[in-house]
């Protein structure tokens, strides 16, 4: 079954929403602009699922929000990374990482070809 | 439009987030956005919004599910908040009462006293008249009257005619009953077990443990053999009987067990909550019809109780009609004066209840009455407080706290001084109750004796929660009200609202009137007990000491053998050095069960019923009534029996009812029993029979040589102290017979008083409830005048700067109080002339409004006020005008 490019793999949204997070504060639409922008628009995600994705990552207190006004003087909710969250990221990446090495090193054994 | 709404919005939000609003601006923000940015890349304005809602996928759904997820999230960070708030005031609460020892100290012991008292009499009451009889559909079962048990008639039996249906004729009524049993409780001796005991036995018909719906945990309930006459000897005994005299052994079932020499078979052991009737310890198959024998060991009287089962369908109303047409064929001119048809089908529990049901509730009223006292004097206690907290509360209102807050930190103080009384409540009642149902058991124990079990503790909750809503509510709101400027205004304690002032003053009367009514209730209670103890019961109890002696009917067969053994018995009792005299008679004075009443009529008229009267059968050796110093006229009975001229002595109600007007010295009379006719050869003064509060019933004595019975009372009166005189007795007995055991070995004093137990438990707790009453009204008014005069010592001072002297200062308190009492006493009069004829049936030879009572009560409640007053009033003239400036 061939699958469509960029679909995401269970659990690596939360993953995508922290590291947009690591670096700023972000509101929602700007995190899937970040993604979209980081990406090179190759992963696309369905924008709704960011929205109760975010509040599970905030039930685990790994995100926090607040009320804020945007640069369009709108009212906006903001996210951002707590400590715990910025943890758990650096975990789940390296492990994401040494998967994807793995994986990788599989893939490249001879023959080269599938 | 739109600014409207943003502006209701944040006016909403004062009060916390409005989810659905937030939800939908986040949503909204992001797809306008997206849209924006499509329209900046060249789309045209439709097409870019379309494609952006394409992309975000429903918002629909998203934006439902995200207002079920933030919903959720803000009640339970609701729920958090509140529960940090309570648990906030609760610790601000516990620290400011423990800031307040002696406030805490009093409002919690005059809370442990209420509750405590309400707990432990409601412990008895629901176990009496409220907790279902422990058996399946208690509601279904029935207690019959009028009934009879029918007897196995030998062929040397006299045959009665039949006067009311017997157990036979209603058990056929399959229709009506579906089950019938009879049982009948005694006491026995039991050997065989680890130690020969008294015990508690029950004769129980076939169907008693099936009627109930309780079967035995160990073996079997009996079998139709062992109910059936001649069918082998059986026994059910108890858990308690199980555990203490055969160790639970698990193999009882093969054992056996003698009552009074008689052998029977152990069958089954009975769960261990199961003790029904009266703490039975053994169960004893009981044939029908009954052998004359069964009665013996019983004095020829055991109070049967008739149980059934309505059958499915069938209504009490109906079957006390179908029991009456069923009564009135079997005789026809029975009459409702002899049983009113209402009583034939009683409920179960009614029977066994009896007539404890008037004195239980009367005394739970009291107990409410005692808890309002606690009430009103927690109030006045709590009022005071606030007055005095009126800176601390005005101060938490001026930093923002609101109102409801305030009363709610009173509040929760206040239920905090409830829980802490009322678990001291219990400890009270657990208490009580362990020394009432230890002093005075069968005066409260029904079925099952009272203990504090979940619904008791309920209701200990429900109480203590309800009181502390009383008296603790009203406070707080009051307090609440609290005008800022006047209160941080003014310096030291802080103002006395006239209005609180009134309210306080109210309390104490009612205090005190409620006080008045419970005293005079327990006044007319103690008058009561009084009058009994001193009536004349026909006998004097001084130096008297009595003894049971049952004669086991294997060794004393024949009536020669029991009538010399007793005679050898009190002839050795008579040789005891320092006794008078001594005696016996097969049923004492004022025993709980007396002796056999039968049908006696004048030789004149044997046959007219309407010349008859039923008289208690009695047998006495000579010497029994100088014995008992009870006065009498003719000769005393004969130590020997003539069968050729048999005699008998009656007392005065008997005469006067045989013969009125007439003397009944020489007259003769004919009694059923063998149908003899005896010679009345002294007249004896009537004596109380089976209670003290009891009027005498005709009754007839015979001869012990005549009509020897098993069972045997002896009494001995002597200069002697009881105790040594218990001893001579016993070696009396043990010097004719080693193997005799004597019981029951106590001075006459004791059995009168046992007799007059149920009355003189209701006394107690009345008398308690009434000092209590008389403590919680007395401290109620010392709290409200020292407080006032501690209120007013400014003004105390002042006067006697300005020339006031010590008299005026005393006469201003005095006056204060006088005016409190008086009022108090006057209202408490006439409520309790009002109450206490509810009390008629419990008093005796006292009226519900008897003038003494009446004139006392007031008398000592007014000295108790007075001492309350003059203690403050007696500190108001300390003070010295130096103390008020300081204060000021």
């Amino acid at each position: 079954m061939a699958r469509d490019k960029g679909d995401l793999l269970q659990g690596t949204l939360g993953m995508l929403i922290l590291k947009s997070l690591a670096a700023q504060e972000l509101h929602g639409y700007g995190i899937a602009r970040w993604i979209e922008d980081v990406t090179k628009k190759s992963l696309t995600i369905e924008e709704g699922s960011l929205y109760p994705a975010l509040r599970r990552l905030e039930d685990r207190g790994w995100v926090s929000s607040s009320w804020a006004v945007s640069e369009t003087n709108r009212r906006v909710r903001v996210y951002t990374l707590t400590r715990q969250g910025r943890a758990h990221l650096r975990k789940e990446a390296t492990s994401w990482m040494e998967h994807a090495r793995a994986i990788s090193i599989v893939l490249r054994a001879e023959p080269s070809y599938v | 439009m739109s600014d409207r709404r943003e502006g209701l919005l944040r006016y909403v939000r004062f009060w916390g987030p409005n989810v659905d609003a937030d939800v939908d601006d986040e949503l909204r923000y992001h797809v306008e956005m997206r849209t924006r940015d499509f329209i900046a890349q060249g789309l045209s304005p439709e097409g870019a919004r379309e494609e952006a809602l394409r992309l975000f996928g429903d918002p629909a759904a998203v934006a439902r599910e995200l207002r079920a997820h933030d919903a959720a999230k803000l009640r339970t960070a609701r729920r958090a908040d509140m529960l940090q708030d309570v648990g906030q005031d609760l610790r601000y609460g516990a620290r400011k009462l423990v800031q307040a020892p002696g406030f805490t100290a009093a409002v919690v012991l005059v809370l442990a006293l209420g509750i405590g008292a309400n707990t432990a009499v409601f412990s008895a009451v629901d176990a009496a008249l409220f907790r279902p009889l422990p058996f399946f559909q208690p509601e279904r079962l029935v207690a019959l009257q009028g009934m009879d048990v029918p007897f196995f008639v030998g062929p040397k039996d006299r045959v009665f005619p039949k006067y009311s249906p017997n157990f036979e004729d209603v058990r056929a009524q399959r229709d009506l009953f579906s089950q019938v049993a009879a049982y009948a409780t005694g006491g026995l001796n039991l050997t065989g077990g680890a130690e020969p005991i008294r015990a508690t036995v029950t004769y129980t018909t076939a169907d008693f443990f099936s009627l109930l719906g309780v079967m035995p945990v160990v073996g079997r309930p009996f079998s139709a053999g062992e109910t059936t006459r001649g069918g082998a000897n059986a026994v059910v005994i108890s858990y308690a009987l199980w555990q203490r005299q055969f160790g639970g052994d698990p193999h009882v079932t093969d054992r056996r067990v003698e009552l009074n020499a008689i052998s029977y078979a152990i069958v089954g052991v009975m769960p261990s909550d199961f003790s029904f009737p009266k703490q039975t310890d053994v169960w004893i198959a009981w044939p029908l019809p009954a052998e004359r024998a069964m009665f013996a060991a019983f004095r020829n009287y055991i109070p049967t109780v008739f149980a059934a089962r309505l059958a499915p369908g069938v209504a009490r109303a109906a079957a006390i009609e179908r029991m009456e047409t069923f009564r009135r064929r079997v005789n026809p001119k029975v009459h409702d004066g002899e049983m009113p048809a209402a009583d034939l089908v009683k409920p179960l529990q009614d029977e066994l209840v009896g007539d404890r049901r008037t004195p239980l509730l009367i005394l739970m009223g009291s107990a409410a009455l005692l808890l309002l006292i606690a009430c009103a004097n927690v109030t006045n206690l709590l009022l005071a407080r606030a007055t005095t907290r009126q800176r601390e509360i005005a101060l938490r209102i001026a930093l923002g706290a609101t109102r409801l807050r305030v009363i709610r930190q009173l509040a929760v103080e206040s239920a905090l001084l409830a829980v802490v009384g009322g678990a001291l409540a219990l400890g009270v009642a657990w208490v009580s109750l362990g020394l009432l149902t230890t002093a005075l058991p069968a005066s409260l124990a029904t079925v099952s004796p009272p203990r504090i079990d979940a619904r008791v503790l309920a209701f200990t909750v429900l109480v203590a929660l309800t009181t502390s809503l009383v008296f603790g509510v009203w406070p707080a709101i009051g307090s609440s009200k609290v005008d800022l400027n006047d209160a941080m205004k003014s310096r030291g304690a802080g103002l006395t609202h006239r209005g609180a002032r009134g309210v306080r003053g109210t309390l104490v009367v009612a205090e005190l009137s409620l006080a008045l009514m419970l005293l005079v209730g327990a006044g007319l209670l103690i008058d009561s007990l009084h009058r009994l103890l001193t009536v004349d019961s026909g006998i004097r109890t001084e130096n008297l000491v009595t003894a049971r002696l049952t004669l086991p009917p294997a060794k004393f067969q024949t009536p020669l053998a029991r009538s010399a053994f007793v005679a050898a018995v009190v002839a050795r009792m008579q040789t005891i050095p320092g006794v008078a005299s001594a005696a016996a008679v097969n049923a004492l004075p004022m025993e709980s069960v007396g002796g056999i009443a039968l049908r006696a009529t004048p030789e004149e008229a044997p046959d007219d019923v309407s010349r008859g009267v039923p008289a208690m059968y009695l047998s006495a050796t000579p010497g029994y009534f100088r014995t008992l110093g009870t006065r009498m006229r003719g000769e005393d009975l004969p130590g020997s029996a003539d069968s050729l001229n048999p005699v008998a002595v009656i007392n005065e109600t008997m005469a006067r009812k045989l013969w009125p007007g007439q003397d009944a010295m020489g007259k003769r009379v004919v009694s059923p029993a063998g149908r003899r006719v005896h010679t009345v050869i002294g007249v004896v003064a009537d004596i109380r029979t089976s209670r003290l509060d009891e009027m005498a019933t005709a009754q007839m004595y015979f001869p012990m040589a005549e009509s020897p019975q098993f069972y045997v009372s002896v009494l001995a009166r002597g200069t002697a102290d009881t105790r040594s005189l218990i001893t001579a007795i016993r070696e009396s007995v043990r010097a004719i017979d080693p193997s005799q055991p004597i019981y029951a070995a106590q001075p006459m004093s004791d059995v009168v008083r046992t007799s007059v137990a149920p009355r003189r438990t209701n006394t107690i707790l009345f008398a308690t409830f009434g000092g209590l009453a008389l403590l919680l009204a007395g401290i109620g008014v010392y709290a409200l005048l020292a407080y006032g005069v501690a209120q007013r010592t400014r003004e105390i001072g002042v006067r006697m700067a300005l020339g006031a002297q010590h008299r005026d200062v005393v006469r201003l308190i005095m006056a204060q109080g006088a005016a409190l009492s008086t009022a108090g006493i006057v209202i408490g009069m006439a409520s309790a002339f009002a109450l206490t004829r509810f009390l008629s049936s419990m008093l005796y030879d006292v009226g519900a409004h008897d003038r003494r009572v009446f004139v006392t009560v007031p008398v000592v409640l007014a000295v108790i006020s007075l001492l309350a007053t003059w203690l403050p009033a007696r500190r108001a003239t300390r003070v010295t005008p130096m103390d008020a400036l300081r204060e000021g």
